[in-house]
C-alpha cells in the first residue's frame, strides 16, 4: 500500500472508514484466494462436480474485482476527507472547526 | 444432482463438505463486507461532509455505490441496509435480477454440500426436497440459481420437503440467511449453521426461566391418553433397556410420550420417561411452519417438543426429588438431553440416566454432573451428526458412554429408524445393550404404572387441517397396526387414461359375470396411475397401479359413468378395479393387500411428477414413463372409488382428494416396457399400452388425500 499523508485536521471518522474499506479490500483478495484454493483442492479429486471449478473461479474473479473497486472507493473517500485542508481559505471567512464533530 | 467423476483420486465427500463449509464462510465474509461498505455509503458523517464539499463528496459516494453495485464485483443487490434508501436500492438490484456475489457464493456452497450428500447417500437423489433444490440451484447462470432458490424458500408448498433434508438443513438455513434482505434475521440459525457459539444453544441450554415460563397460554400441551388394547399388549411390563426402546418404537407414530413407574430391585419407585422422534415422510404433530422450525425442533432447547415433554412430566405428577431416567430416539433424545441440561429441571428431579439413540447428543453436558449419559449412533445415520458437527466423539468421562458403530444399513432414512437400531443392538452391538442394561439396573424391575401423554402444539392447526382432521381407527396388518383412513399430506399423481379393447380389459377382471368394464363407445378405459406420496401416515412411498373402469356391480346401466360423475363419491356405483399395483414400501404393500384387497407387490420406483415432464423409472418392475402431459385445463377434484378382491368378496375403497387437478387433452407421454417383470408390466403388455399414447391425462402436482378402510361387499 502506498504511503499517503493524512492531515491532522481531516475527519477521523472518515479516515476510519478509509481504513475499513482497505481492510475489506484485502479481505476480498483473501476470499478470492480461498475460493481458488477450494477450486484447486476439488480439481484433482474424483467425484467433484464438473461445474465447481468454473463457478468458484468466476466468483474468485468477482472478489478480486470487488477488492479493486473497494480500494478505488477508499482512495476517493480519502481525497474527500482531506480536501478541506487543500482548499484555500477565503479571506474573512472563518469556518474552522464547524464541520468537524 | 449427480456428482460426475472426472479424475481418479481419493473419495471427495469429506473434501466437498470442507470446501462447502469454507465457501459458505467466504459468503458470510462477503456479506459482511457489503454491510460495512453500505454503512459507509449512508454514514451521516459522509452525508454531511458531502453536502459541504460536493465535488469530492459526490465522487466518493459514487465510488462506493459503484463498488456495491458493479455486476463484476460485489453484485447488483449488494447494498445491505435494513431500511431507508439503502434497503430500497438493494431491493431494486434484486428486482433487476442483479444478485449479490455473497448470495451466488452461498448457492455454490449449497451445491457442493448437496454433491457431498449424494456421494454418501445416493438414495437422496430421489428425495423430493433434494430434487426441488437441485432444480433451483442448477440453473444455467448463478443469478438465476439465486432467484430460483429465493422463490423456493418462499414457496409454502416446498417447506415440507425442505424440512426433511436433515443432512443439509444447516446449509439451507445459512443460505437462506444470506439471501434474506435483513442480515440480522435468523442469527441463531446462522450461528448453528456455521458452528459458531450461541447464546442459547443446545450445548449450554437455555436459561431456566425461559424454559420454565413457556408452559402457560398457547403453545405446547400434553394430555393424558389411553393406549389401544393392542398397544397395551406390546408395552413392556418389566424395566429393561431394549424393553424401553420397544415401547418408544410402538409410540413413534403420532407424537406421544410414555412415563413408566418402575419398582427397582432396592424397592424404590423410579420414573422412566420415553420420548420418540419423528420419522421422515410422516406428518408431524407439532406442524413446523417451515424448515427453519424443523431445525429448531431438532436442535434448540426451547423447541415445542422439549416444552411438551416437560409438560408431560409435570402432568404425570412425578414428586420432586424422584429418580428419573430419560430415554429418547432422534428428536426425542435431543429434547430429553435439553431437559437434562436445565438447572431448574435437575433441581426438581434427580436425573440419573439419559440414553439417546440416533440423537445429536455430541458433547452436551447435563446440569447434574452425576447424570449418566449414553449416546448410540449409527455412523451412517445423518440425523445425529449433520456435517459431522452433532455426533462428535464424547470426551472420556466416567458418566458418559458412547457407542458409535458402523451398521449394516447405510440407506437413509432406514438407518435412522428405531426399529433398525433395536435390531442392531440385538445383533451387531449386543455388548452395548448389555452395558446400558447394567447401568440401568436401578430401573430393572416390575412396571407399576404406564401412562401415555399426547403432545400437541395449540398455536398451530394440525397438519392437513381441516381436510385431514378426521376420526381414525387402528387395523392390524402384517406390517403392524395401521390407522385408517390412511392420510396423504403431500402427494403428486398422474393418471394416464387409455381406451382399450373391451374384451382384453374384461380378461383382466375377476372371473365373475357381474363385473364388466364400463364402455365408452366401443372401448373400455384403462388407467395407469402414477403416485409419489411424500408424506403419509404410513410413510413416504411411490405407487404405480393399473386399473379398469367398471360398471355398477349389481345393476349395470349404459352411461352409469356419466351419471356417477355428477354424484358424490360415496354414492357412486361405478369405480376402478385395481388390476395390479406396485408400491415402494412393505408397509404400503401390506395395507393395499390386506386393507384394500388390491393385488399389490413391493417394487421401488423413481417418480417425479412435479416438473413439466413426467419421469418414472422402475427398472425393478421393467417399466418407465417419460414425456410431457402438455397444456392442461383445471377440472373439478376427482374422488375415486377403487375396487379390490378379498377371497370371494369385493372390497370397495373411497379415495377423497383435495388439490388442483388438471386435464391434459394432448399428452405426449410414452410408456416403455423393458421386458415383463412381474404382474404390472405383464398386464400393461397384455393391454399393449406401450404401443399407444394415453388419450388424456389427469394430473395433480400436489394434493392431499385420505383412503378409507375397504368395505367388503357380498359380490
Amino acid at each position: 500500500m502506498a504511503t499517503e499523508s493524512r492531515p491532522a485536521t481531516a475527519s477521523p471518522e472518515l479516515l476510519a472508514y478509509v481504513d475499513d474499506l482497505r481492510v475489506d479490500a484485502d479481505r476480498m483478495d483473501g476470499y478470492a484466494q480461498r475460493l481458488r484454493g477450494a477450486a484447486a483442492t476439488l480439481g484433482g479429486c474424483a467425484g467433484t462436480p464438473e461445474w465447481s471449478g468454473a463457478a468458484l473461479e468466476r466468483q474468485a474473479v468477482a472478489c478480486t474485482a470487488a477488492a479493486a473497486q473497494l480500494r478505488s472507493a477508499a482512495t476517493a473517500l480519502l481525497a474527500h476527507a482531506t480536501e478541506r485542508n487543500a482548499r484555500p481559505r477565503r479571506p474573512g471567512h472563518n469556518h474552522e472547526g464547524t464541520d468537524t464533530r | 444432482m449427480a456428482a460426475h467423476r472426472r479424475a481418479s483420486g481419493p473419495p471427495t465427500k469429506e473434501l466437498l463438505r470442507e470446501c462447502a463449509h469454507d465457501v459458505v464462510d467466504v459468503a458470510e465474509g462477503i456479506r459482511g463486507v457489503c454491510a460495512r461498505t453500505s454503512s459507509v455509503l449512508f454514514a451521516p458523517a459522509l452525508t454531511s461532509s458531502a453536502h459541504r464539499r460536493p465535488r469530492t463528496g459526490l465522487a466518493a459516494r459514487w465510488a462506493l455505490l459503484r463498488a456495491l453495485t458493479n455486476k463484476q464485483g460485489l453484485g447488483g443487490s449488494a447494498i445491505v441496509a435494513p431500511d431507508g434508501v439503502g434497503h430500497l436500492l438493494g431491493a431494486a438490484g434484486e428486482a433487476l435480477g442483479r444478485e449479490s456475489l455473497a448470495a451466488q457464493v452461498a448457492v455454490t456452497s449449497l451445491r457442493l454440500r448437496i454433491a457431498a450428500v449424494l456421494l454418501d447417500h445416493p438414495e437422496f437423489e430421489h428425495d423430493p426436497g433434494i430434487r426441488r433444490l437441485t432444480e433451483a440451484v442448477t440453473a444455467a447462470r448463478d443469478p438465476e440459481a439465486v432467484r430460483a432458490l429465493r422463490t423456493l424458500f418462499k414457496d409454502q408448498g416446498a417447506q415440507h420437503a425442505l424440512a426433511g433434508l436433515t443432512p443439509i438443513l444447516a446449509e439451507l438455513l445459512a443460505v437462506r440467511g444470506l439471501l434474506d434482505e435483513d442480515p440480522l434475521n435468523d442469527e441463531t440459525a446462522w450461528a448453528l449453521a456455521v458452528g459458531r457459539d450461541l447464546t442459547a444453544d443446545p450445548v449450554t441450554g437455555l436459561g431456566t426461566s425461559r424454559l420454565f415460563a413457556v408452559d402457560q397460554g398457547e403453545g405446547a400441551t400434553a394430555r393424558s391418553v389411553e393406549l389401544s388394547v393392542r398397544e397395551r399388549q406390546g408395552i413392556a411390563d418389566e424395566g429393561s433397556f431394549l424393553g424401553f426402546l420397544r415401547n418408544i418404537d410402538l409410540l413413534s407414530v403420532d407424537g406421544r410420550v410414555l412415563v413408566q413407574e418402575v419398582r427397582g430391585p432396592d424397592g424404590v419407585l423410579r420414573y422412566v420417561v420415553q420420548a420418540p422422534g419423528t420419522a421422515p415422510g410422516r406428518p408431524r404433530h407439532d406442524s413446523p411452519q417451515d424448515f427453519a422450525d424443523a431445525w429448531r425442533n431438532l436442535f434448540m432447547a426451547d423447541s415445542p417438543y422439549t416444552r411438551s415433554v416437560l409438560l408431560a412430566i409435570r402432568r404425570h405428577g412425578i414428586p420432586r426429588g424422584a429418580d428419573l431416567a430419560l430415554l429418547g430416539h432422534g428428536e426425542g433424545g435431543t429434547a430429553l438431553m435439553n431437559l437434562a441440561q436445565d438447572d431448574e429441571f435437575c433441581r426438581a428431579y434427580r436425573v440419573t440416566h439419559v440414553v439417546a439413540v440416533g440423537s445429536p447428543v455430541g458433547d452436551k453436558r447435563p446440569a447434574d454432573p452425576r447424570t449418566w449419559v449414553a449416546g448410540i449412533t449409527n455412523r451412517y445415520d445423518i440425523v445425529p451428526g449433520p456435517d459431522g458437527r452433532g455426533a462428535g466423539a464424547l470426551a472420556p468421562h466416567p458418566n458418559r458412554y458412547e457407542a458409535d458403530y458402523a451398521g449394516p444399513d447405510r440407506e437413509f432414512p432406514l438407518c435412522h429408524m428405531l426399529r433398525v437400531y433395536i435390531e442392531h443392538l440385538e445383533t451387531v452391538i449386543p455388548r452395548t445393550a448389555q452395558d446400558i442394561d447394567l447401568a440401568l439396573t436401578p430401573y430393572r424391575g416390575p412396571v407399576e404404572l404406564t401412562r401415555v401423554y399426547q403432545l400437541q402444539d395449540r398455536a398451530h392447526p394440525p397438519e392437513g387441517y381441516p381436510f385431514l382432521a378426521v376420526p381414525t381407527t387402528s387395523l392390524p396388518t402384517s406390517a403392524g397396526p395401521v390407522d385408517v383412513p390412511v392420510r396423504y399430506y403431500d402427494s403428486s399423481a398422474a393418471h394416464l387414461c387409455y381406451p382399450v379393447d373391451t374384451d382384453v380389459a374384461r380378461s383382466l377382471l375377476p372371473d365373475v359375470t357381474w363385473m364388466v368394464p364400463t364402455r365408452l363407445g366401443r372401448r373400455a378405459l384403462a388407467v395407469l396411475s402414477l403416485y409419489e406420496h411424500r408424506c403419509t401416515t404410513i410413510g413416504p412411498y411411490t405407487e404405480l397401479g393399473l386399473s379398469i373402469l367398471v360398471d355398477d356391480l349389481w345393476r349395470p346401466h349404459a352411461y352409469d359413468i356419466a351419471v356417477d360423475l355428477l354424484r358424490r363419491v360415496d354414492l357412486r356405483r361405478t369405480g376402478r378395479y385395481v388390476v395390479s399395483l406396485a408400491v415402494g414400501t412393505e408397509e404400503a404393500r401390506a395395507v393395499a393387500a390386506e386393507v384394500w384387497g388390491q393385488p399389490a407387490v413391493h417394487g421401488s420406483a423413481a417418480v417425479d411428477l412435479q416438473g413439466r415432464e413426467l419421469h418414472v423409472e422402475a427398472p425393478e418392475l421393467g417399466l418407465s414413463v417419460e414425456g410431457g402431459p402438455g397444456p392442461g385445463v383445471r377440472c373439478p377434484e376427482v374422488d375415486w372409488v377403487l375396487y379390490g378382491r378379498r377371497g370371494d368378496s369385493t372390497v370397495r375403497t373411497l379415495v377423497r382428494a383435495h388439490g388442483r387437478l388438471q386435464l391434459h387433452g394432448r399428452p405426449r407421454v410414452r410408456l416403455r416396457l423393458d421386458g415383463a417383470h412381474g404382474p404390472l408390466a405383464r398386464h400393461l403388455q397384455i393391454l399393449e399400452l406401450d404401443t399407444v399414447r394415453p388419450r388424456f391425462v389427469l394430473s395433480s402436482r400436489r394434493f392431499m388425500a385420505r383412503r378409507s378402510a375397504g368395505a367388503v361387499l357380498p359380490r
